[in-house]
């Protein structure tokens, strides 16, 4: 499970331990641009060569008026744009530069202003993973594996049947031994480190010299195991968007133990934001027990701060949907 | 080309997946396809194969299936050449893994 994932499960982990008003979503962002404009893309395109870059960069402005078009998205690696650079696998699983760099994904999206039809937010992000020990491609022995899975998938003929199948059939073979290896293999709390931020500026009318800068964000993300059956999570995000309320630092952190039936969790959000009566922090610990497949019951006690800023104990029983192969599940097939 | 002398083949993989490949030929007058070489990521990088010589109309294909992290970027390129020069510019293959992590790429080249 990489780190994005790792941090989707925990993000999503806390939005429904904690009331909608403290809804913190701390998660590092796979695309921060598309975070940053709150925008969800029904299409990115993912250019792969400096070639494919340019025409969609070329795409994202009218050649008639050369105005910005709204509704761009875009994911890419840098390093596939330098035709001299090489990561071959080898050197992915051996250099920790090389794996930094493969892991380094810019974004960028136009969206529609909100507050004027006519202007284009535009924000460009970077995400950094520098550690990811859950990363099955940087495991030689996951790799062999599946190496040796995907040469038995190979068509003798390469006719367009015989090819969709072996598609197929590497496709099955990679979830498998994916699952496998994040499941049965006990990596799914495995450590790791990932960082994004994001920019943005308004154009108005959508003409490009006419950018206005919005401000910026920024978001870090950390977890190690904790022997195992557990695992502790701690997030940072920094908001200097041009005057929102969430403007500030926030932060939350958790550490769960356990078995497959049952966690014992403790959790702690914060920050110092401008829309806030209260830095205080807010915790909350207590006992999960998984109620069927990917549906936990949490019960516990904690402290929330109150609108006058002070704070007050709670008692917290929840439900909480288990949103992608998180650490109930591993721990389930050890 | 010409058709008296050998041709050979080069393989170099540029990103960070698992691929398993493998290579054929056809001459104008066959129906069935002939692996001369079958490599992946671990085989010497670039790694070269040699091909016995064709008559003018053959073809010959490459097939990669590719596995990785999702949404990751690949870059494969194949070269022909005879006596040490290229015969056409290189097959580039590009693109990204899908969300599961597998693509697959391939192309045809009639020296």
């Amino acid at each position: 499970m990489t780190p994005v994932r790792r941090a989707a499960w925990f993000a999503g982990a806390l939005l429904l331990a904690a009331p909608a008003a403290a809804q913190k979503p701390y998660a590092v962002p796979e695309s921060p641009a598309f975070t940053f404009l709150n925008a969800t893309p029904a299409q990115v395109s993912r250019p792969a060569t400096a070639r494919a870059l340019a025409a969609n960069v070329l795409n994202g402005v009218s050649p008639l008026t050369g105005q910005l078009q709204q509704g761009v998205a875009m994911d890419m690696a840098p390093w596939s744009f330098i035709p001299s650079v090489s990561i071959p696998l080898s050197e992915y699983q051996r250099s920790r530069a090389k794996y930094v760099l493969a892991n380094t994904q810019l974004s960028l999206a136009t969206v529609r202003a909100a507050a004027d039809t006519a202007a284009t937010d535009l924000a460009v992000g970077v995400r950094i993973t520098l550690v990811d020990h859950s990363d099955p491609m940087a495991d030689t022995g996951f790799t062999n594996e599946l190496r040796r899975r995907l040469r038995t998938c190979l068509p003798d003929q390469p006719t367009d049947a015989a090819m969709a199948q072996a598609e197929a059939c590497s496709r099955e073979q990679t979830q498998a031994l994916r699952r496998q290896w994040l499941g049965d293999r006990g990596h799914w709390n495995d450590a790791s480190l990932a960082a994004a931020s994001a920019g943005g500026w308004r154009f108005d009318r959508s003409v490009l010299g006419a950018a206005q800068w919005q401000g910026w964000a920024a978001w870090a993300t950390g977890a190690v195991p904790l022997g195992r059956g557990g695992q502790a999570i701690g997030q940072v995000r920094y908001n200097a968007h041009a005057g929102e309320q969430d403007d500030g630092l926030a932060y939350g952190g958790r550490a769960l133990y356990g078995s497959a039936v049952m966690n014992a969790y403790v959790e702690v959000a914060g920050g110092n934001r401008t829309g806030e009566t209260s830095a205080r922090a807010e915790w909350t610990g207590g006992l999960e027990f998984r109620a069927a497949d990917n549906l936990w019951i949490s019960t516990g006690f904690g402290s929330r701060a109150t609108a006058a800023g002070e704070s007050r104990g709670v008692l917290v029983a929840d439900l909480r949907w288990q949103l992608a192969d998180g650490p109930h599940l591993g721990m389930g097939q050890r | 080309m010409d058709p008296t002398r050998p041709l050979a083949v080069t393989v170099r993989i540029d990103s960070p997946q698992v691929v398993a490949y493998r290579l054929w030929f056809r001459r104008p007058d066959e129906s069935d396809w002939t692996a001369f070489a079958t490599g992946d990521d671990q085989s010497p990088n670039p790694s070269t194969y040699a091909v016995v010589p064709l008559p003018r109309g053959s073809v010959l294909r490459f097939f990669a299936l590719i596995s990785g992290n999702p949404q990751t970027a690949y870059r494969i390129e194949v070269v022909v050449a005879q006596g040490g020069a290229p015969v056409k510019p290189p097959l580039l293959l590009t693109g990204t893994t899908d969300g599961d992590g597998t693509a697959s790429a391939g192309g045809e080249v009639e020296p």
